[in-house]
């Protein structure tokens, strides 16, 4: 199960994402992020992996989207550090 | 009642009877019954009530009228004071011809019958063997509206309607336990998923990605799948995974761990029995096989399963069908099979230790599974997922591996695969106290076991023995302290076995 629910504090806004982003929810994921991208233009969007339990390759690249559409992220445990470290690694 | 009218109400009664037959939906009951009833009856309701005997109330089950009753949505109310109260405390049909002069029914019932203009009503008992379950209303809009023919005629009907009633209430309870069933088993199956993680097979390595492949082409065809590896190395997740994967995904997986049970309850398990089929078989029990139809049976450690439960195995596959033990009737189930063993199924065959016409049968597609010291690319993405899965369970803040660490884990060889691996994070992570990972490295060389050997035949073995006894030796065949001896079998016996062998004396030195 995965659940993501976006919130926003003046111009920052957090997508905050639980559980796994893996398989069928990486498209609902890939939605919800378009659409806090619409409904915040301007806005510097979080997204935070703190309680993400698995992260498969769709998973994965779609992070990679996120990182290249200029998301930053806030994450939590060895697995999903590691995977960020690479994203960003990769990316600079 | 004209002759006309007789033949016209007995046409009724078998109009009902083919509806009641046809109608297992209380509403649809209800609408052919109007249908069918409202040429003859001069009615304006038409109301099927349920009686709960152990909460006193009754329910409204079903109303067909010319107006839906102004408080049909309140569903449920007490006996007393009601018509179905009084026929329960009577035991007879209730005429009320003059709704104005009634003092009997509570005032909140009163009420409704005013706002809906009910001027008179008919209601009888719906009785079955076991008592009265509920009662019908046929209510009216007009004073003193049956006549004492009229009130025969709905009796006759009211038994009828009693039935049907009693089926309908049977099919909804049956209806409502198989939703039960069904919504335990969904919840069950993710349940299964969560605690075993049964969707995440980790790592990326080119290993890996060839069994993915591997998986990814089979799970769609119906063939049988022989999946073989090492003992840890995740050859449930890839049935299951195969499984998830195939059109038959939304039926059950059934798991059968041939090691686990023993040999003489294994058929049992497979096929099932009836009650009474055998000493212990107190109840009926639905076997494997049965259970798994539209599904997926899984037959963990196929290599274990006795040589006279092969030929039976073997029969269900080809035909899909079998019985109880201890039935008579043939069964018919649609699976598909995905077996799996850490034992080489070949040699096996070639030993005739497992049939070889069920090893053909099963092995349709056989997909190997690397041990995990041939996907050391994988340990760390593998020991990270522990690391965070364990530390989140125990609610510890574990943020990095040391790469010492990481360095000690991928070069270990891993004789357990990843079952071995997630065992040594789980203790790792109970031992670790701060933020970096802190593994327990005595335990790891401890447990450094070498590899399993590789299966050799009998007769191989039987060569390496007699080497080994005559190494022991130094190559004295005979007497008290010789090879034969410490076999525990006689000289010529030896010599026998080691000409057949080709066991010769090697010399080795300089001439």
């Amino acid at each position: 199960m995965m659940r993501a629910q976006v919130s926003s504090v003046g111009d920052r806004v957090t997508l905050k994402v639980c559980g796994r982003l893996a398989e069928s929810y990486v498209p609902e994921l890939e939605n919800c992020w378009r659409s806090a991208r619409t409904d915040h233009p301007a806005g510097k969007i979080l997204v935070d992996l703190q309680h993400v339990t698995f992260i498969d390759d769709k998973g994965r690249s779609l992070l990679e989207r996120m990182h290249r559409d200029g998301a930053t992220f806030a994450a939590h445990g060895p697995l999903t550090r590691a995977i960020i470290e690479n994203i960003i690694r990769s990316e600079a | 009642m004209s002759v006309d009218d007789s033949a016209l109400k007995y046409r009724a009664l078998l109009q009902i009877s083919e509806a009641l037959i046809a109608n297992r939906d209380r509403d649809a009951l209800v609408r052919s019954l109007w249908d069918t009833l409202h040429p003859l009856i001069a009615f304006d309701y038409l109301v099927i009530m349920r009686y709960d005997v152990a909460r006193r109330c009754v329910l409204l089950k079903a109303i067909a009228g010319l107006n839906k009753l102004d408080s049909a949505h309140r569903e449920e109310w007490p006996v007393e004071g009601s018509p179905v109260g009084i026929i329960l405390e009577t035991g007879e049909p209730l005429y009320v011809p003059d709704m104005s002069r009634e003092t009997r029914f509570r005032p909140d019932l009163m009420e409704i019958y005013r706002q809906n203009n009910i001027r008179s009503g008919f209601w009888i008992a719906l009785t079955s063997a076991r008592g009265m379950h509920g009662a019908v209303a046929f209510t009216s809009c007009t004073p003193d509206a049956y006549t004492v023919e009229d009130r025969e005629f709905m009796q006759h009907i009211g038994r009828q309607v009693a039935i049907a009633t009693e089926n309908a209430l049977a099919f909804e309870e049956i209806n409502e336990l198989r939703r039960h069933i069904e919504d335990e088993k969904v919840y069950l199956e993710e349940e299964i998923r969560s605690e075993y993680r049964f969707d995440e097979i980790v790592g990326s390595g080119p290993a890996l990605r060839g069994v993915l492949q591997q998986i990814q082409t089979a799970a769609p065809t119906d063939s049988s799948i022989l999946i073989q590896g090492e003992t840890g190395t995740g050859k449930e997740l890839v049935a299951r995974a195969i499984h998830r994967l195939s059109s038959r995904a939304n039926a059950t997986f059934v798991k059968l761990n041939c090691a686990a049970i023993p040999a003489g309850l294994i058929e049992s398990e497979l096929l099932g029995h009836e009650k009474g089929a055998f000493t212990g078989a107190v109840g009926q029990r639905i076997g494997r096989f049965e259970l798994a139809n539209n599904g997926t049976l899984f037959l963990d450690e196929i290599g274990e399963l006795p040589l006279e439960m092969q030929p039976k195995l073997l029969r269900v596959l080809q035909d899909g069908q079998f019985e109880r033990l201890g039935g008579t009737r043939t069964i018919h189930s649609d699976f598909r099979l995905v077996a799996a063993s850490n034992r080489d199924l070949r040699a096996m065959v070639a030993e005739q230790q497992f049939r070889a016409d069920l090893f053909y049968r099963v092995n349709v597609f056989p997909i190997t599974l690397p041990a995990l010291r041939e996907r050391r690319e994988d340990i760390p993405t593998l020991v990270r997922y522990f690391v965070q899965e364990f530390s989140t369970r125990m609610r510890k803040n574990i943020e990095s591996i040391p790469a010492e660490v990481m360095e000690t884990l991928v070069h270990y060889s891993w004789p357990g695969n990843i079952r071995e691996l997630r065992n040594i994070i789980e203790r790792s992570v109970i031992l670790t106290s701060g933020k970096r990972l802190a593994i327990p490295k005595d335990d790891l060389r401890e447990s450094r076991l070498p590899a399993p050997a590789p299966v050799v035949t009998m007769e191989d073995a039987e060569r390496r023995h007699i080497l080994d006894a005559l190494d022991a030796s130094n190559w004295v065949v005979g007497g008290p302290s010789g090879a034969a001896a410490m076999l525990g079998m006689k000289r010529s016996t030896l010599q026998s076995r080691m000409q057949k062998l080709g066991i010769m004396r090697r010399y080795v030195g300089t001439s």
